[in-house]
């Protein structure tokens, strides 16, 4: 029963979408409007009705996706349509305009539409695409479980520090504590980490400490491996030792972390402009219907 | 190989319950799924965790997975196995036990609790995972679709639904009809400025021929206001034809759609006979040219343009002139009045007029007299007579006979004087004058109206014998070939005259010299074609063609 709803029913809504496109090109190929093309022609008003229709349609997926028990085609199918006849208004509403574009409404309402579409035609790819990629990125494992696995390797990394001491004790125990996943929409889309950790300096001969970045547990691992390249104890080095292996592991664990929730953001983002655009192009196809006649 | 498990259950020492299980495997594969060999169900073990794998006569276990695994404390990939060795596999402790007779290797596996294994919470480092959680997409969608329905919507709406707060709307940044303008308007039209209700006088009403006839109102018709049929025109809109809000393209479309759905249907769209035929296309449906031509009515001396005329070999021109044109634009040239021969060409006599679309008209003194001289007494060759009214013609020769009869006494001196006592006051002498210069004169008139001068280009009707009186009938020549097309001479001085009018072959001023229909088909096509010249009907034609201010015309006579 698994399949992509790019090829619900063997593609039905690619080629059903495909012929109307094919069909208004042929139209408007074939069309010799008097004077200039535009959408007050038979055939502009055709297209016109299409397109509109077809807008009105397609926002309402928003809302038979929430009607759970409605029995009207599955959501499946309707996402199929949604997403090839979407494609297809591309096509249908730029031909209704006969390529004028000016600085008005009318202009305004075909932008909005080519940039909802566009952000659609995004969100069809993501969902084509990165749920396989979560899959393979998470390999096996939930955001929770990493939590967890990353919880465990910070217990055991405060239990091995107790036996090291300053100064690599501070400098575990303060990463573990300004370790911070998340973050606003830019960290999550882009993968950054802000996790920090604290460093001790020399300053006019005074010791004193202070906050660095630990973006991806990088500056830890580089202050251990400092640490153990100065070790002499060789029980010492042992602890050091198991330390970087801990830790590396966390940075592993962390970048599958923020690759997921990149992931998962970039899955998500697209729906914040999809849906506001949708609204303010009913808006403005509202008016721009009601304009042209009301000036006829 | 053979592998020994021993599952641990409660208790602790050597009480502990356990359970054992033996596995025949090539190497042990260790994993939460379903088919590996070792089955850990636990969340935190992978599918495909790590193997153990006998090489060399050792054990050694490999991590599979990227968590990885711990060996006696320690994380690794890869370790030997010695008995005594421990392996953490998630919440699992697989311990390295001594193996027994039959079996290669042996390990105890048991569930660690689970607060030894999770102890820290996570929610303790996580900060917000949620995108964009304060954002509400919808509050904003909802915000952009209200804000958005007000200005493109409401406010332009409200410049015509409450006229008193146009000034406001239009004079100030805020958001007014001209959002709703579907592009500029004409510079015609540019005084309109953004007064939309200028022609959109009400809402959702089309914009109706009296907003465009209240400043058009010379405007004239496409058929004369006492057609029968002027009832076809109802309904028709004057932006059926001019599209406005397209900039400076033109606001005529040239489509000769405009005309064929009509032309096409004469005959059943008019109640009365249609007096022009169906025409579609220049070139694939469109009748042959028929002429207007000049007629000259003898009773009452006055020209009158005829109906259109079919076009054949009996239509004669009818300009009242003799000319001959061949003999004109002979290669060989012409000979003029000082026996020189000189080459004409069109443009010797034709000029362009000024408004680009006829000749002007051929003048006498202009064109024709440098070799047509009006001299009339070969013993004085410069005199000449006037080219004017038989009138002044005879006037002139009087006023020339009479001096010269005065000459010609006064040289003979025979000058008589006056007895004294006559009564009679006019002489002998006079009355000899009188008659002489009379008889000369006439003997003169008739010589050049009837034989010589005159009649070389005229046609020149004797009206009275006693005393003789000519009527030299006037000449005009047409320039209403076409009584409702035009033709603009100044669009076509590219082609040479000759390629439209044979006047080298026309030995007669009566000749019809206009073009068949198909010589203009030669360049122009008509917008069914592909390529040439694409010519829609207004390319000739005029729709608002009555009333038109012909001035100096003659009338069109119906």
């Amino acid at each position: 029963m698994h399949g992509s709803f790019l090829s619900h029913r063997g593609g039905f809504w690619f080629w059903f979408a495909l012929t109307l496109v094919l069909a208004s090109v042929v139209a408007y190929v074939w069309h010799e409007p008097i004077g200039l093309p535009n959408g007050g022609s038979w055939l502009g008003y055709t297209l016109g009705t299409i397109a509109a229709l077809l807008i009105v349609w397609l926002t309402l997926f928003g809302v038979r996706k929430r009607a759970y028990y409605s029995r009207l085609g599955s959501v499946k199918g309707w996402l199929s349509a949604h997403v090839y006849l979407g494609g297809s208004l591309l096509v249908l509403g730029t031909l209704h305009s006969g390529f004028q574009f000016g600085m008005n409404i009318h202009t305004l309402a075909w932008l909005l539409m080519v940039l909802v579409i566009v952000s659609g035609f995004y969100g069809a790819w993501v969902y084509w695409r990165y749920p396989n990629r979560i899959t393979r990125n998470r390999d096996g494992m939930t955001r929770d479980l990493i939590f967890r696995e990353i919880a465990d390797i910070d217990r055991k990394a405060s239990l091995i520090v107790e036996g090291l001491g300053s100064p690599a004790d501070r400098m575990v125990i303060s990463a573990i504590q300004l370790f911070q996943v998340g973050g606003g929409a830019w960290q999550q889309l882009g993968g950054r980490d802000r996790s920090q950790m604290m460093i001790g300096v020399l300053k006019e001969k005074q010791k004193s400490w202070k906050r660095v970045s630990n973006s991806r547990q990088q500056r830890l691992l580089d202050e251990l491996t400092g640490l153990l390249s100065r070790s002499t104890e060789p029980k010492e080095a042992a602890l050091l030792q198991e330390l970087i292996d801990l830790v590396s592991r966390k940075a592993r664990l962390l970048k599958q972390l923020l690759n997921d929730i990149r992931l998962q953001g970039l899955m998500e983002i697209w729906l914040y402009c999809h849906i506001p655009l949708t609204l303010a192009l009913l808006a403005t196809l509202t008016a721009h219907i009601v304009s042209v006649f009301f000036y006829w | 190989m053979y592998v020994l498990i021993r599952r641990l259950g409660a208790g602790s020492g050597q009480n502990r319950s356990y359970k054992d299980e033996e596995l025949a495997v090539d190497q042990l594969s260790i994993g939460r799924g379903t088919d590996q060999e070792l089955l850990l169900p636990g969340d935190r073990v992978a599918y495909q965790h790590a193997e153990i794998s006998l090489s060399a006569g050792q054990f050694r276990v490999r991590a599979l997975a990227s968590t990885g695994i711990t060996v006696n404390g320690r994380s690794c990939k890869m370790a030997v196995l010695n008995t005594g060795d421990q392996i953490l596999i998630g919440d699992y402790r697989l311990i390295v036990i001594a193996a027994p007779d039959g079996v290669d290797l042996a390990l105890s596996l048991e569930v660690l609790e689970q607060q030894e294994a999770f102890s820290i919470d996570p929610a303790k480092f996580v900060t917000r995972l949620d995108l964009l959680s304060r954002w509400r997409p919808r509050r904003w969608a909802w915000a952009l679709f209200l804000l958005l329905l007000a200005a493109a919507l409401v406010l332009p709406a409200l410049v015509t639904l409450k006229p008193e707060l146009q000034g406001v709307l239009r004079d100030t940044p805020l958001p007014d009809d001209s959002l709703w303008l579907s592009g500029p308007l004409h510079s015609v039209h540019s005084t309109i400025g953004k007064d939309c209700q200028a022609c959109h006088t009400t809402p959702f009403e089309k914009v109706s021929n009296d907003t465009c006839i209240a400043c058009h109102e010379e405007t004239a018709l496409h058929v004369p206001a006492d057609h029968p049929d002027t009832g076809m025109f109802d309904g028709e809109r004057c932006a059926s034809c001019h599209h406005e809000h397209n900039g400076e393209q033109r606001m005529v479309f040239e489509d000769q759609r405009f005309c064929a759905d009509c032309h096409a249907v004469l005959d059943q769209r008019m109640g009365s006979e249609p007096q022009v035929g169906r025409a579609t296309d220049f070139h694939a449906d469109h009748p042959p040219f028929r002429l207007s031509m000049l007629e000259w009515q003898d009773d009452s001396r006055e020209w009158l343009q005829s109906p259109r005329l079919t076009v054949d070999k009996t239509l004669r021109d009818n300009s009242n002139l003799k000319f001959d044109h061949a003999e004109h634009l002979d290669v060989e040239g012409i000979k003029n009045n000082d026996g020189d021969w000189e080459v004409l060409s069109c443009d010797s006599c034709h000029e362009m007029a000024l408004d680009g679309i006829n000749m002007a008209p051929v003048k006498m003194e202009q064109h024709c007299s440098r070799c047509h001289g009006l001299a009339f007494d070969p013993a004085d060759p410069t005199r000449v007579v006037p080219h004017g009214k038989p009138d002044q013609v005879l006037a002139s020769l009087r006023e020339y006979y009479s001096s010269r009869f005065i000459q010609d006494r006064a040289d003979a001196g025979d000058i008589r004087a006056l007895r004294p006592g006559q009564r009679d006051n006019l002489s002998q002498l006079q009355r000899e004058g009188v008659a002489w210069v009379e008889s000369k004169s006439q003997a003169v008139a008739q010589d050049m109206f009837e034989r010589r001068a005159c009649v070389s280009c005229h046609e020149v009707d004797k009206v009275s014998e006693q005393p003789p009186e000519w009527f030299v009938k006037p000449v005009r020549l047409n320039e209403n070939w076409f009584v409702s097309g035009e033709f603009p001479h100044v669009r076509h001085t590219q082609t040479e005259c000759a390629d439209c009018h044979a006047a080298s072959q026309s030995m007669e001023a009566a000749d019809v010299l206009m073009p068949d229909i198909a010589v203009c088909q030669e360049c122009h096509v008509g917008q069914q074609q592909k390529q040439g010249l694409l010519s829609g009907c207004i390319s000739c034609h005029s729709y608002h063609q009555f009333e038109i201010d012909h001035a100096g015309l003659p009338k069109v006579t119906p």
